[in-house]
Order: structure tokens, then sequence, then C-alpha cells
């Protein structure tokens, strides 16, 4: 595969391509699904293949094959710059930039290795959670492995060789009592080796949003619409914080190369430096996070991973760029670039989003609350397509009247701006967790691991409904 | 073929109960254009065999993408062996079975396909945005392919296919519009109607202005009309009525509402017609909705089989999928669709989520151009509103279907309907306080 890798870059180089890069991947990956106790079937898969992009006078072209026959490669090279070349007359001058040169090898440490896990061990674990739940009427619950073997090599001379294992899952649960029923999905997921599914605690967290649930189904009482103070739950602050802390910033979203597809972004180069949340709120992506799920130490572009700081103390910091939007707003790039297969090209992508802890115990916070809601977690949520206005919708969550959690609360909604829900936050817990999501971008869709993350934390009075 | 025939040979000896198995391969290109530029362009050669074994009811499916004899040798021996180590699937009922005769599909393969010009194509309709907003952006792709099935129940068929997919969004100040389009013959003169719809839209929307939230009457644009028909068509899926998570389930033979729905997997030119499923069950028209009256779910051999109903060939081997949504006005009034006193025109949605999928609680998030409608006239354009309602709401308040007709697939909902204007009484809107 890396051979192939070296000849379609030079197929390219030899073509005189302005910047060009190949990616190969292999990705061998296990899943299975259960759905109300039945085993409904197992999948393993080897997915293989070859993806390269160039640019030729400005023009880009992106080209994937799995068939790695030279003679065919040739001639999809070929054809692929017949149509970069004829594209040329309408083309964007797409630039890369300039970019340090990384030549590494990584992998991912695992204790216990996922290839070695057996595929009765995966079930076992999913039997156990169906079990948990099983006075759920209706139930579905996945796993997956998958390890992730990268090469990438480009006209710079960067060389990058990486190995990335990842374990994820979803489940999702309707409870029903007869007049009424709520229902729970969550999804989790990291990257490292078997050992991290501890982790999850799955087990006492799938009891405990049961019954939770089967509580909210007998005692839960609807909210009248009205303002209050609200505390969001880390889960629900990790969404907050990836719709409208995370997309907002992503620098292609920012200069319209997505408009037509996960849309634009309110913010602008005119933001940067202004106040639009809190200075309590520091909000970061970083892919470096050990065992996150949006996890690599070097992009789809070869460009060296690091943490960077979209909102700092509330202020409008940094965009999220690869090399094509750092060149084309004349900023520093800041290795944002990711694929989700070796057939797509590399987008601005987020990694591990998270809102940075502060320094309140959770019990605190909702102490200092004389009427209010707390948003344990959530089902329905969504955005719109310049991140200006979200919503999200509680599954867990409850009452909360001088400073105590009273009664559960049946499926309140914050439907709110995204400088109101900045700004009105003013206490953050030190406590920091992480949910897993699949997100999408780009056409062909491209879904992509990322870790969701924040800390619990309290806006004050805002609407609920 | 051969090589098909070659791995079914191997699975035998291997004593694999029963086996599907499927190839395919595709030339497919892209151009994506944005800020009225070309931004990238695609090419791509891809092939791969699907397998699927059942073996003693332990089910598994494997995707090979290596053709080296040695490793497509290494992929059956590595999922028998998986497989083995998992479990029985119990309510599993066995493939399609069955003599079948395979007829041509009508208007399904594009001749001129190797002289459709992308990137005049695309040139084309920026433009027209060019001229009538102020940018474009969107994309064209072209699929050219084949596929081969073979099943253990003596089950062969083959199909060739071209595609195309056409999305464009113009852009003019605040305002924006949205139009696209999917076929598998290539008309040119619907990339000058897509620009010029959403060029249309794109002036009316530039000075947007907020409104109080509550019920409106709605025109839904055909895009949003497609996301509604392909959560209806998702949620008609045995698998997800079986999990007891389709707000469709338990309402076999009951009225939502008046129009009919069909899937159509032999749609003259439409974008996902097939001459037969992935277990080789021939193509055929499902009525879902007949006059409101759900009718039936869509099945699989074995899901039909387990519930003692009629196959409609809409396998998925394990979780079922429609083919081409088609509307019908059923008993709905068809016609002008913006005769309403007082109501929205929503053009385009996304980020389509459930609250509950057993009740059909959800919201959709408007995109693009949203216009207030008074005495049948478009009044203002407006934003920042989400539709927050229930599915079968919306089913039971359909009025009207307008007459025109589009064939298209949206970003987030990519079955492909047969699309109309539609007119939804009471539809309630909610928008954020602050």
């Amino acid at each position: 595969m890396e051979e192939v890798a070296e000849y379609i870059l030079n197929l390219l180089k030899e073509n005189k391509a302005g910047y060009c890069e190949v990616r190969a991947e292999k990705v061998k990956s296990n899943s299975f699904i259960l759905k109300n106790s039945n085993l409904e079937l197992g999948e393993s898969s080897i997915n293989i293949g070859i993806g390269a992009r160039y640019t030729i006078n400005g023009s880009l072209g992106f080209l994937a094959v799995n068939d790695f026959d030279k003679t065919r490669i040739k001639e999809l090279v070929e054809k692929s710059i017949r149509l970069t070349k004829k594209c040329q007359k309408k083309s964007e001058n797409t630039g890369f930039g300039e970019s340090d040169i990384n030549i590494q090898d990584y992998k991912v440490k695992q204790d216990k290795k996922i290839e070695d896990i057996e595929p009765s061990e995966c079930l076992k674990i999913l039997k156990d959670l169906d079990n948990i739940a099983k006075d759920a009427e209706g139930r579905v619950f996945s796993l997956y492995t998958s390890l992730n073997n990268k090469y990438f090599v480009n006209i710079d001379g960067s060389k990058i060789k990486a190995e990335i294992p990842r374990i994820g899952g979803m489940y999702l649960f309707i409870l029903d009592n007869g007049n009424k029923s709520l229902q729970r999905k969550f999804d989790f997921g990291a990257s490292g080796g078997w050992e991290i599914l501890q982790g999850f605690k799955l087990n006492e967290k799938i009891l405990n949003e049961v019954n939770a649930l089967k509580n909210t189904l007998n005692r839960g009482v609807k909210l009248k619409s009205e303002n209050m103070d609200v505390v969001l739950g880390s889960e629900v602050t990790g969404i907050a914080v990836h719709e409208s802390g995370g997309h907002p910033y992503e620098a292609d979203r920012i200069i319209g190369r997505e408009s037509a597809q996960a849309g634009e972004s309110f913010l602008n180069k005119d933001y940067l430096g202004k106040q639009l949340g809190s200075e309590k709120v520091t909000i970061v992506d970083d892919p470096t996070i050990e065992n996150g799920y949006g996890y690599f130490l070097y992009d789809d572009e070869g460009v060296k991973a690091k943490r960077k700081f979209l909102m700092k103390d509330g202020i409008v910091n940094d965009f999220l760029h690869n090399r094509e939007t750092a060149f084309a707003m004349g900023m520093k790039n800041n290795g944002s670039a990711r694929a989700s297969d070796y057939n797509k090209e590399a987008l601005v992508r987020m990694s591990n989003t998270i809102m940075l802890p502060g320094d309140y115990n959770e019990e605190d916070i909702i102490k200092d609350v004389k009427k209010g809601v707390y948003i344990k977690n959530f089902m329905e949520w969504n955005i719109d397509d310049r991140r200006w206005q979200q919503k999200y919708v509680g599954s867990e969550a409850y009452l909360i009247e001088k400073g105590e959690i009273v009664k559960p609360v049946i499926s309140p909604v914050l439907e709110i701006t995204t400088p109101a829900f900045y700004k009105a936050i003013d206490a953050i817990g030190k406590k920091i967790e992480y949910s897993a999501g699949d997100c999408g971008k780009g056409e062909p869709m491209q879904g992509i691991p990322v870790w969701l993350g924040g800390p619990m934390i309290r806006l004050r009075q805002v609407h609920i409904k | 073929m051969k090589t098909l025939k070659e791995i079914a040979g191997k699975l035998e000896k291997l004593n694999v109960d029963e086996y599907a198995l499927s190839y395919n391969e595709e030339e497919a290109s892209q151009v994506k254009f944005a800020n009225s530029k070309i931004v990238k362009n695609g090419y791509e050669l891809s092939k791969d065999i699907g397998l699927f074994v059942n073996y003693k009811k332990r089910l598994g499916v494997t995707l090979i993408k290596s053709f080296d004899e040695k490793d497509i040798e290494n992929s059956i021996s590595a999922l028998i062996n998986f497989v083995k180590k998992t479990e029985q699937n119990k309510e599993f009922k066995g493939l399609s079975e069955g003599d079948f005769r395979y007829k041509e599909l009508e208007n399904c393969y594009d001749k001129k396909f190797d002289d459709i010009d992308e990137e005049d194509a695309v040139e084309e309709g920026i433009n027209i945005a060019n001229e009538y907003a102020e940018k474009a952006a969107g994309i064209f792709d072209k699929y050219k392919g084949k596929s081969y099935l073979i099943t253990s129940h003596n089950i062969e068929g083959e199909e060739e296919y071209t595609k195309y997919y056409y999305s464009i969004k113009s852009i003019k100040n605040e305002g924006s519009g949205y139009d696209t389009f999917c076929s598998r013959i290539f008309n040119r003169k619907l990339i000058k109607e897509s620009a010029l719809k959403a060029s249309k839209i794109a002036n009316d929307s530039q000075k947007p202005a907020e409104i109080e939230e509550g019920k409106y009457d709605v025109v839904f644009g055909m895009p949003v009309t497609n996301i509604l028909l392909n959560e209806i068509a998702n949620h008609a899926c045995m698998f997800n009525v079986e999990s007891g998570l389709s707000f469709l389930a338990g309402k076999l033979n009951q009225k939502i509402g008046k129009i009919t729905l069909k899937d159509d997997a032999r749609l003259e030119n439409g974008f996902n017609s097939c001459k037969f499923d992935d277990e080789g069950t021939p193509s055929g028209i499902t009525i879902i909705l007949d006059n409101g009256i759900l009718k039936t779910y869509l099945h699989n051999y074995s899901s039909a089989k387990r519930n003692n109903m009629q196959n409609t060939g809409n396998a998925g081997l394990i979780i079922q999928r429609a083919s081409n949504i088609v509307l019908e006005k059923g008993e709905c009034e068809e016609g002008d669709v913006n005769d309403i006193e007082n109501g929205l025109y929503i053009t385009n949605s996304w980020y389509t989520r459930f609250q509950n999928y057993r009740t059909g609680d959800f919201s959709t998030i408007p995109r693009d151009g949203i216009f207030l409608i008074k005495k049948g006239k478009i009044e203002k354009a407006v934003k920042n509103i989400r539709i927050t309602d229930n599915m079968l709401n919306l089913l039971n308040n359909i009025e009207k279907i307008g007459k025109e007709i589009k064939q298209m697939k949206t970003w987030e909902a990519d079955i492909p309907v047969m699309s109309r204007e539609i007119l939804i009484r009471n539809v309630n809107i909610t928008k954020p306080k602050i």
C-alpha cells in the first residue's frame, strides 16, 4: 500500500502538480447489533484504499481507488488530471501555503489489543447491557472496534504513519408506562485498547438511566414556559459546545466552502478578539487528549496536532483551519484537517471539543439556584446552518427549588441563540466528562469520530419551555 | 460473476447454510463549487464484494475490497471463523427463495453518460446564479456502475446504472435559496431550472424579519417534503417497527391523513431503481399509505415471514430500506398550495431530530428562504424559526399538494423522493426568546 501511495505521488509530481498528497488507509473493523436481546448481525470487514489530493494551477483535484493495479491507477490519475485542468477556468485559486515537514510513526498504546478480542466477548458485554435495560420495551445496542492504519505522504516531504484503534457504540431504549413513553440514546467511544471500555461504566450508567426514566414517567411534571436558571449536565454542555462552540469556528464554513451542505457560520474574522460569552468560558479543540475519540497527533495533511483555544475567557480567539483555509484567510494553520475514509477529501473538522472546567463543586452549582431546572442529559437537539440558534430537549431532568432537586421534569426545552447561551453562563463545574459523536459534514457525508465534553454549567435566567 | 461463483463454491464447501454475494463496480466524479468558483473535483474508481452468510443461523457480513485470490480466501475464512463465535439470530427466517426472472428497468441507463461534461453543467448553474443572485455553492455528481448478485437459492442477477445528482444554493445578501434534483438520465434543462429557482428564493429572502412563534399553515417546499417523506419511509422499515422505535408501529390499517405514498423500486428514471433487492427479490411497487391508510411496512423476506406479511422486496438483509418514494394526492386536493390566508412558505430545512421515535415528536430547522404568506401572496421573508411538531400530526394535517413534481434527495435525507410542495395546516413553529 505504501509503495502504491508513493507511486501515485510520483505520478502527480510528473504531471506538474503544485501541491500533492497521498493517503493510504486500511481499517479493520468488527461490529455487532443487538435488538431486543436478539443478535441481529455481526460484521467483520477490512476497508482498504488510497486517496490523493493535488492542485494544478490552483485547481484542486481529488482521486480515490481501491484497485492497486498500476496500469489502472495511471489511467485514473490521467482522467482525474484531465478533469482538474478542465475545471481550471472556473476554479478557485486553491493554495496550501507553507508547512513544516514531519516524518513520524506513532501508535496508540493498547494494553489489551482490540484485534485479539473474540466476538463472544463483545457479545457478552452487549447482552449484559441489554439485560440491565430489560424493563425497556424497545432496545437497540451496538458495539464496534476498529483499527485504522494510515500512511500519509506529500510533496513537501512529510511522511506520517499512524495506527489508531477505536472502540465505540450506542444504546437506545424506550420506556413506556401505558400512557406515555420516554427515550434515551447515548453514544460512547474512545481511542485505545480494549481496556478503555471499562472507563465508560456502561452497566452503572444504563441502570441509573433506566431508573431515572421510570421515575420521570411516574412522577415527572411538564414545566411552564418561563425564565429561570438552568443547570446543564456534562453531556448537554458537551453537545452545546460541539454545535455552537465548535462548528461556527470551522474556517471552511466561514469562507463559504461548505455553504450548500453543512452550512456557514455567523462568525467571521471581525469577531476575533470580541467578547461573545461570559469570561468564565474557555472552549478548546484538542486532538491530543489521550484516549479521545477524536485523537490524532498529525492531521490528514501531515500537520502536527495541537490544542486550539477557540473561545478564551469568553472572547473569540481562533478558528479551526486546514492548510487550504489558512491560506485563503491569511491565518496560521492549526492542523484540523480530517477525512473519514481514504476516499474522502480532508476537511476542517473538530476532534475533541470541550469547555474547560471551572472551580465549582456540582453541589454548589445547584445549591445557589432558587428556581431552575437541571437538564442532566438530552434526546432531541438541533441548530441552524449558521449556528445562531439551537435547541436541546432534556431526557433526564429535574426541577430545582431553593437549591434542592425536588422532582423530575418531562422533556424541558432550551431554545436559545448562541451569544445568549454563552453570556448566561455564571458557574462551571470542576469535573469534566466526555461523550462520543459521529460528526457529519461534507458531501458525500463524512461521519467522523469526535469527543464532546465539558463540566456541569449554570446559565442564569434563560427561557425554558 | 466468475469470481462470485468461485466464492460461492468455497462457501458451499464450508457448509454455509445460506449466502448472498454481490459485486459492485463504480466510476464516480464530482465537481463541488462555492462562492461561484469550483473548489474541488473528485474522481473515484471503486469495486467491492459484499458477502452475507447464514451459518447455522449465525449471521455475518463482510466487505471485500482487495481482490487478490489470497485476500479473498482470507476474508472468507475470517468471516466464517468470526461468525462461528457469535450467536444465533433467533428471529432470522432465511433469504428470499424463488425462480425469479428480472424485468429490465426503463430509462435507467444513460448512453450519453461519457459525453456529459460536469464542468460545463456546473458553470451553467453558476452563471445563472451570478446573474440573478450574487453567488452560488453546490455539487454535481455523476455515477456509472454495474452490479451482480448471486445467492444460495440459485438467484443470479446483474444490472448497470448511471446516476446524476445536482444541488445549488444561491446567495444574495442575507438571503439564500436552494434547489436540487437527481436522476438516471441527464437532463440539462434541470440545471437551469434549479439555478433559477434557487436564485429567485435568494433574491426574495434578502431581508428576513423576525416573527412570533405559534401555529401556522405551512407550505412545505419540495426539499422539506423530501425530509418528511424520508422519515416516514425510514419509520416504515420493519427493523424500526420491531425495535419499538417507529411512530408507525401499531398503526397498520389505521388512517393517518389523506395522502397516498408508494415505494417504487422500478420507477422510470428513478435514482434508486433496481431490478432486484439485496437478496434477489424482484423489485416492485409497494403502497405504504393508501389514501392515508397504512397498508404495510417495508419488508425483506425474513421480516415478512416472521410477521406473516407480504415481502415488499426492500432488503437490506437486516435493516430494510426504501427505494424511490412517490407522493400522490390520495384524498388531498391537488392545486395551488399557496392559496392560504395567513401562513409560511418554508423552502428548505435540515437537522431533523426526534425527541421520541415512537410518538413521532421531533423538530427540524428551516434554512434558506422562509416567507410569510398573506392572502395567497408572499408578504416578506422571515428567519430564526423551527418546526417543532409531531410526525403523525403533520401527516394528518396535510391538506393540499402541488401539481409540480420533481425527483430529489437532499443532504441529510438521501432516499430519493418524487417530491411536491404540500400544504399542512396548524404546524407548530417555535423560536428562541433570546
